[in-house]
């Protein structure tokens, strides 16, 4: 794998104006390298969606970024121009979008949609080698060729799910966006769809960026993931070091929650809700629910920490010393 | 194919329920046609003649309701719906086959660019959601639907045929020129343009203000979203994924208002003079002429129908999803 950077961002917050305004996303931090699996997760509410909307510039009318950058393939993505960035949409970055179910326009077949986002960036195609390419495609993810004039409809969750991996690979862009691509599917099927993502992408080295709220499935997909809690990015490192090493009590909880097909451990859980985005709690946003939490948590925000030369990075007082020094467990 | 089958089974079910109805309405009703006639001629008829004037309006005494039936039927289908009344001795068939033509080029010409413009302009009005146009368009023509139709059209009439004399005041067409040959378009234009303007003025806020709320649920859909992040043109997305979805459920409502073209805009050829069905229904109903109301409410029977099963038919083509129902 090479450790080219393909996105980079930083200090990224995104706020929906209201009333009442809320800051969906607080200065994120993270980047992307060619060809790897780059896992995203956390609670429903906690942002991961809204962070995917700024990446992929579709957020809605009433949300912008407020600060931060976005460098990708080199360009500053956030201050492209509309027509530049439906230029590079499909050809450097496309999505697979949370319900395969209703991602698919029921009213033209499937090969229509394919040869779609074809011709509107290679115009000079010629149509019958546009739909070559899109029997190619579904081919690719073992969907007989013969349904691209099939409609959604007449396909089950998964294949619909498979379509659309082949439509978001057929102008083989640089990242692939999937936003909770397994959530509706069930588990047999989903599984396929993992494996087929993974050898998909190790064939033809495009980068992912892999939402989910499922930590085990994160877990066995993802090179590195970044977790994120109430609009923050709490943690962040590589699965091993996640794996063995969750720093942050919230990512441990996360780890707890899911029962695991491997081995038998008792699930712990997380108490309690997601805090309000509207009024963040003060200090750190996860004390409420910490059960490893300190005085100081609910004063002082704390700061992020590198743990590691792997870029193993906390955002936690238990791994500040100065805090443990002086906070005491309550 | 199956669906199209069901579909044909169903209006034929649905035809044969209109005609027997149509037969059976009117017989319920107190008094006969016969009677009213002869009450016109003031009683200076002869036995014979009423016996004559009761077998022409098949309406024979000495049948059973069964046999008046069959034959009622039988003469349906050799396109003999009696005689007039109103206009006796023409038959029933002949006056209608001389008011259809003007209704369909006012009242179906007014009713397809209302629903093009209206559903039009619903479309632009979402996609630009709080922009200027949304911002007047719906607010504007909600008023001027609920106009009270036959007010609007009066003052439409005083001040552009009568005031400003831009259009005449009435008629189809100009004198005896009831043709639809080419050259005389011109005149039937003229003709038109005015009654078809309230119209179109009066009945385009409900398709607008229906394609605009259908547009804006569709643009929440998941595919609007994928579409834009292909990155494909703007009104591609905007034709070929939101409109072609919300147009959807319009069609039914479409396809009902295109039968009704048939049954005539009553206040609108009224208030123009319009020679069309449905002023001729007016005068069937004002001289109880029932072979002629009969005749009319069967044709516009049969034409919802025919309308409807068009557009079930279009709709096989515009929505995959029922071909396999």
């Amino acid at each position: 794998m090479s450790q080219e950077e393909l996105l980079k961002v930083e200090g990224l917050s995104v706020t929906y104006y209201g009333p009442p305004d809320v800051e969906a996303v607080h200065h994120a931090s993270f980047d992307i390298k060619r060809g790897e699996i780059f896992g995203l997760a956390g609670e429903s509410g906690c942002g991961k969606t809204t962070l995917i909307a700024a990446l992929t510039r579709l957020l809605p009318d009433n949300g912008a970024v407020t600060a931060g950058s976005i460098a990708f393939a080199g360009a500053d993505w956030l201050h492209m121009t509309p027509p530049e960035v439906d230029a590079w949409r499909w050809q450097k970055i496309s999505l697979v979008s949370q319900s395969a179910m209703n991602s698919l326009n029921p009213v033209i077949s499937v090969g229509d949609q394919i040869v779609d986002a074809i011709l509107a960036h290679r115009p000079n195609t010629p149509k019958r080698e546009a739909w070559e390419r899109a029997e190619a495609l579904l081919r690719m993810v073992e969907v007989d060729p013969k349904h691209v004039h099939s409609f959604a409809h007449e396909l089950s969750g998964g294949m619909r799910q498979r379509v659309m991996i082949a439509m978001a690979l057929a102008l083989e862009p640089d990242l692939v966006v999937m936003d909770e691509p397994t959530t509706a599917l069930d588990v047999v099927v989903q599984a396929q769809i993992i494996h087929q993502v993974r050898s998909l992408q190790e064939r033809l080295g495009f980068s992912v960026i892999f939402v989910t709220h499922d930590m085990s499935l994160l877990l066995s997909i993802a090179d590195r993931m970044a977790i994120m809690y109430a609009g923050e990015i709490v943690e962040l490192g590589s699965r091993e070091r996640l794996n063995r090493h969750a720093a942050h009590p919230y990512t441990r909880g996360l780890i707890d929650s899911f029962p695991s097909v491997f081995e038998k451990k008792s699930r712990v859980g997380i108490p309690g809700a997601p805090p309000s985005m509207v009024t963040p709690p003060p200090g750190c946003r996860f004390h409420l629910r910490c059960p490893e939490r300190l005085s100081v948590c609910d004063v002082a925000v704390p700061e992020e920490r590198v743990l590691d030369s792997g870029g193993h990075r906390v955002r936690c007082h238990l791994y500040s010393v100065d805090a443990l020094r002086q906070g005491s467990h309550d | 194919m199956r669906y199209i089958l069901r579909k044909v089974l169903f209006y034929g079910v649905a035809l044969w329920a209109a005609v027997t109805l149509n037969f059976v309405l009117p017989r319920m009703m107190p008094g006969n046609p016969a009677e009213i006639l002869l009450a016109r001629f003031k009683g200076r008829v002869n036995p014979a003649a009423i016996h004559a004037f009761l077998i022409a309006f098949g309406l024979n005494v000495h049948q059973t309701l069964f046999q008046q039936y069959l034959s009622y039927l039988g003469q349906l289908v050799r396109g003999n719906m009696g005689i007039s009344i109103t206009y006796y001795p023409e038959p029933v068939s002949q006056v209608l086959a001389q008011a259809l033509p003007w209704t369909l080029l006012l009242i179906g010409a007014a009713t397809i660019i209302s629903f093009f413009l209206g559903t039009l302009a619903g479309i632009v009005s979402a996609w630009h959601r709080g922009g200027w146009f949304d911002s007047f368009a719906p607010g504007v023509f909600t008023l001027t639907s609920s106009f009270p139709y036959f007010w609007f059209a009066l003052l439409a009439l005083y001040f552009f045929a009568y005031r400003a004399g831009w259009f005449p005041l009435g008629e189809a067409y100009s004198g005896t020129r009831a043709s639809f040959a080419i050259s005389n378009w011109p005149d039937l234009m003229y003709h038109t343009a005015l009654p078809a303007f309230t119209i179109v003025f009066t009945s385009i806020g409900g398709w607008l203000l229906s394609m605009r709320n259908n547009m804006i649920t569709t643009m929440g859909q998941d595919y609007i979203l994928m579409a834009r992040a292909k990155g494909l043109p703007r009104r591609r997305v905007m034709y070929q994924y939101a409109a072609r979805n919300a147009i959807l459920p319009n069609m039914t409502g479409f396809a009902l208002s295109l039968g009704f073209i048939v049954s005539g805009a009553l206040l609108t050829e009224i208030v123009f003079s319009y020679p069309g069905l449905g002023y001729t229904l007016l005068q069937a109903v004002q001289n109880e002429d029932y072979p002629l109301m009969q005749g009319t409410l069967l044709l516009i029977a049969v034409a919802v129908l025919f309308a409807n099963f068009v557009v079930d038919l279009l709709y096989v083509r515009l929505d995959p999803r029922v071909r396999n129902e």
